[in-house]
């Protein structure tokens, strides 16, 4: 019979899928769309649900955020001191930017100015026009800002400088101050204390010291030719409102300044004289500049400014390119191929294992008794001794073969005993010396050739 | 959707109107988004298509073949793109994304060569097909769900070893039978006598006949080999198979050698049984079915994977009886794994023993031996000890199984084949199957 007839015939018709489907063999436009839809219906419906939650919280959160807002009902707001100014007859109106808090002036020319700085100064222009309109006496102005730096440049007057921060105790609870000496200030002195923490100002008078001598002191709460300045605003935050005199001073300041009567101390009103200040004309502007006016009063050009106009549309196109290139170079041919990898594992990792183990322990005995018991079998093979011989016959057989005294043989096969690894390491090559010499006087192998593992296969053949 | 290197080409120089005309950037992007979309609704589409797989026959692997797909275009319009055929890596795809071109009604046969790496059912489970618009500038993909699947068959190496086996068994015709047991050895025709022939297979009435004639010379009946023995291969596919010797796993060491003795039994004219096993059967094949029983065996045998799991031996004797009820000759292709095979094998083997003959063939390590020979440091001591160690553990329990009257195989993975057809040879020329 001829061997070819054994080729393996690859002519069969195993394999091969054969679809029957009418036209098309994935579904039609719509019906896929509809199938993603139902797919993703739940993502899209939490997604849907999700922009629905946020924009509907963002419409009914009416809450300002912003440290010392008047809406903010946060404990760093100002919503209690709105709310009871309110009721107290004061209109507040708020302003955010300069042209605003001018146009409100103009609107109401008897209305106080409060400024209150949380970061950002007004525009100079502005500042300089209410400083002249507070020094004529024509408007009331409160200057308040947690940096005393910011009040010093707001104020631009000679003599009030920034000085030391309000002391705090360890826990952060700051000290209580009470109205001094020079205190010209009505509301001040009948408010009694103040608590809060924040910073001073050094003039020759005020309220409020932390530190005050016959020439002046520092002072949270300074009235000056522009207007009062205060450097604690953290004292009519919702948090510390309560505390002390805090609302008294707060009360009285910005009632006093709605009343335009903060300075001129002769027509400032009558302790517990509520009443008499509660005009019906009792109004309050109040300015936060904020960091969008800093941009446009920017005295430097910003670089940028200087580019070709066609470089920001540029970028944009670019940008869209990196977009188109990504997605025409990126987009996969379809879904990842997936290759099932089959199981495999070394077979003498069970072997390596245990020659770890009789490394770690160091079992020279072990390991020893194990080449020698594989030498004898290996020999009483090769030397055709039976199944089980006894060791002496093979080490007596082997002496014979190879010439070597028949004493020097019995004791590497039977009685040596290595104690520590340069032993174990000389006495497995003897061991194997033995093997070599014997296979080379049977004609099994070369002197000169390395005994490797394929004359030894070859031996297992032959024994075999 | 999809763009092409091209609308990145034309995104790129658009970018010199955006600069030349900044004001009109909304313009260039409305160009833009115009010119893709009017590229993505003019190209054919994808969906209209129907993919038809075309079936793929069989082959060894590291052979080359071609595997066809069937596109027809059933849209409107002619769909110019690409498509790429999802083979598996090994599959060994070398133009699995190619040009594709079909006119509206028309079709067309994606051919794509394979040349596989490994022996199993590859399979392509989709192809992608990417329709382009007429200006080259974007386009829709679409991934058509129909799967292809090659069959892989095992390489069969070994075959080279068929010529030599066959002319042995061939030679075994007509030589005297040196052992008569039952009914199985079959008369086959009378010769001269020659010096070494069995003095008990003289055929005296026969030579009486002879001396009437020519006269002086002896004759003796000759046998043929036993015919229509059975022969049942059992394929061990559990986690020692997994073991891999030599960069290859045991298991297709063991498929060599249940290839060349199956191919070598069959054209003998013994019934040879193929199982691959493991929890449970995974594979089988029967020269009593029709067709030819090696490509039969090696269809089976391609898909069997080791399985990370403990054989269970003790459904053997069940599987061979169910196969045959006669004796037969048993191959177990296993692994002389001491602890498997004293829980597994051993146990059963006695029951399979008293009525079969029993062959257990193993693939053995050629790295132990070496081992074995590395003793330069305290290290390599160790390591040719645990070896010589695993050594006399398969060699105990090669005695063990002879001990048992069962027939031990062992050798290197190259070897294991032409090893086992020895045995079987051997067997059958003493007619012991």
């Amino acid at each position: 019979m001829a061997s070819e007839s054994f080729r393996l015939s690859c002519s069969g018709s195993a394999g091969g899928t054969t679809m029957s489907a009418p036209a098309t063999t994935v579904a039609s436009t719509g019906a896929a769309a509809r199938a993603a839809l139902g797919r993703w219906q739940f993502w899209i419906a939490l997604l849907v649900l999700g922009a629905i939650v946020a924009v509907a919280m963002q419409l009914t959160s009416d809450r300002e955020s912003r440290p010392y807002g008047l809406q903010n009902t946060d404990l760093n707001g100002y919503a209690a001191l709105a709310q009871v100014l309110q009721h107290e007859g004061v209109t507040l109106h708020q302003a955010r930017t300069a042209a605003e808090a001018q146009r409100l002036m103009q609107e109401h020319p008897e209305a106080g100015v409060v400024v209150l700085s949380d970061g950002f100064t007004p525009p100079e222009a502005f500042s300089a026009a209410l400083r002249q309109r507070a020094a004529q006496d024509q408007t009331a102005v409160v200057w308040i800002a947690e940096n005393t730096y910011l009040l010093e440049e707001m104020l631009a007057l000679e003599g009030i400088w920034s000085a030391l921060p309000i002391p705090s105790a360890a826990t952060g609870i700051a000290e209580t101050l009470s109205p001094g000496l020079h205190c010209q200030l009505e509301f001040a002195r009948s408010a009694g204390s103040l608590q809060a923490q924040g910073e001073t100002l050094s003039a020759p008078e005020g309220c409020f010291p932390i530190w005050e001598g016959e020439a002046g002191g520092e002072y949270a709460l300074v009235p000056t030719d522009h207007g009062i300045a205060f450097a604690a605003p953290e004292a009519f935050t919702n948090r510390h409102i309560t505390a002390e005199g805090n609302a008294a001073v707060g009360l009285g300041l910005f009632r006093a300044a709605a009343a335009g009567t903060v300075v001129s101390e002769s027509t400032a009103p009558q302790d517990g004289d509520f009443a008499s200040a509660q005009n019906s004309s009792s109004q309050l502007i109040w300015y936060t500049p904020g960091a969008a006016e800093l941009l446009d009063v920017q005295q430097w050009s910003s670089p940028w400014d200087f580019l070709p106009r066609w470089f920001w549309p540029l970028a944009g196109w670019l940008l869209l390119g990196t977009v188109v290139g990504a997605v025409a170079y990126g987009r996969r041919y379809g879904p990842v191929v997936t290759e099932p990898l089959p199981v495999e594992v070394p077979a003498s990792e069970a072997a390596e294992g245990r020659a770890r183990m009789y490394s770690h322990s160091g079992a020279v005995t072990a390991a020893a008794a194990v080449l020698r018991n594989a030498a004898l079998l290996k020999l009483a093979r090769l030397l055709r001794l039976g199944r089980h011989p006894a060791a002496q016959i093979v080490a007596e057989s082997a002496a014979r073969h190879t010439g070597r005294p028949e004493v020097e043989v019995t004791a590497l096969l039977q009685q040596q005993r290595p104690a520590n690894h340069r032993e174990l390491v000389s006495y497995a090559q003897a061991l194997q010396t033995l093997d070599r010499e014997v296979r080379v006087q049977l004609g099994l192998c070369r002197a000169d050739e390395p005994s490797d593992a394929s004359t030894t296969m070859k031996e297992n053949d032959e024994q075999r | 959707m999809i763009f092409t290197p091209r609308l990145l080409w034309v995104t790129l120089g658009l970018a010199l109107a955006v600069v030349v005309l900044p004001g009109l950037f909304w313009l260039w992007m409305v160009l833009l988004a115009a010119l893709i979309l009017a590229d993505v609704l003019l190209a054919g589409s994808p969906r209209r298509l129907k993919v038809v797989r075309e079936p793929v026959g069989p082959l060894r692997s590291s052979e080359t073949t071609t595997a066809g797909t069937r596109v027809e275009n059933s849209g409107a319009r002619a769909l110019r793109g690409w498509v790429k055929d999802g083979w598996q890596p090994t599959a060994g795809a070398e133009d699995g994304l190619q040009r594709l071109q079909v006119s509206a009604g028309g079709a067309t046969t994606v051919q794509v060569r394979l040349t596989p790496k490994r022996r199993g059912n590859l399979r392509s489970e989709h192809i992608t097909i990417r329709s382009i618009g007429p200006m080259g500038l974007a386009g829709r993909q679409v991934v058509h769900h129909v799967a292809h699947e090659l069959r892989v068959l095992p390489e069969f190496r070994s075959r080279r070893h068929l010529p030599s086996k066959l002319r042995r068994l061939r030679e075994l015709d007509g030589t005297t039978a040196v052992q008569l047991r039952g009914a199985g050895t079959e008369f086959d025709s009378l010769r001269d006598y020659v010096r070494g022939d069995d003095v008990r297979s003289i055929d005296w009435r026969a030579t009486a006949r002879r001396q009437d004639g020519a006269g002086g010379h002896l004759v003796v009946r000759t046998w043929r080999p036993e015919r229509d023995r059975r022969v049942i291969l059992c394929l061990d596919a559990s986690r020692t198979s997994a073991a891999r010797v030599e960069d290859e796993p045991r298991l297709n060491a063991g498929i060599e050698a249940a290839l060349l003795l199956g191919a070598l039994a069959s054209s003998a004219g013994d019934r040879v049984d193929f199982m691959a096993f493991q929890r449970q059967l995974v594979a089988r094949a029967s020269s009593s079915e029709r067709g030819d029983f090696l490509n039969l065996m090696a269809t089976s045998m391609a898909p069997v994977e080791p399985v990370l799991v403990e054989a269970d031996f003790s459904q053997l004797p069940a599987q061979v009886a169910a196969v045959s009820s006669h004796r037969s000759l048993v191959v177990v292709l296993t692994a002389l794994d001491s602890a498997s095979l004293q829980e597994g094998l051993l146990p059963v083997l006695p029951t399979l023993t008293a009525k079969h003959r029993v062959v257990v063939a193993s693939v053995q390590d050629p790295e132990l031996q070496r081992r074995g020979q590395q003793r330069g440091t305290a290290a390599q001591v160790y390591r040719a000890a645990a070896a010589e160690r695993t050594l006399i553990e398969h060699r105990t329990v090669a005695a063990e199984l002879s001990a048992m009257g069962v027939e031990v195989v062992e050798a290197a993975p190259e070897e294991l084949p032409p090893a086992l057809a020895d045995a079987y040879i051997r067997l059958k020329a003493t007619g012991k199957l």
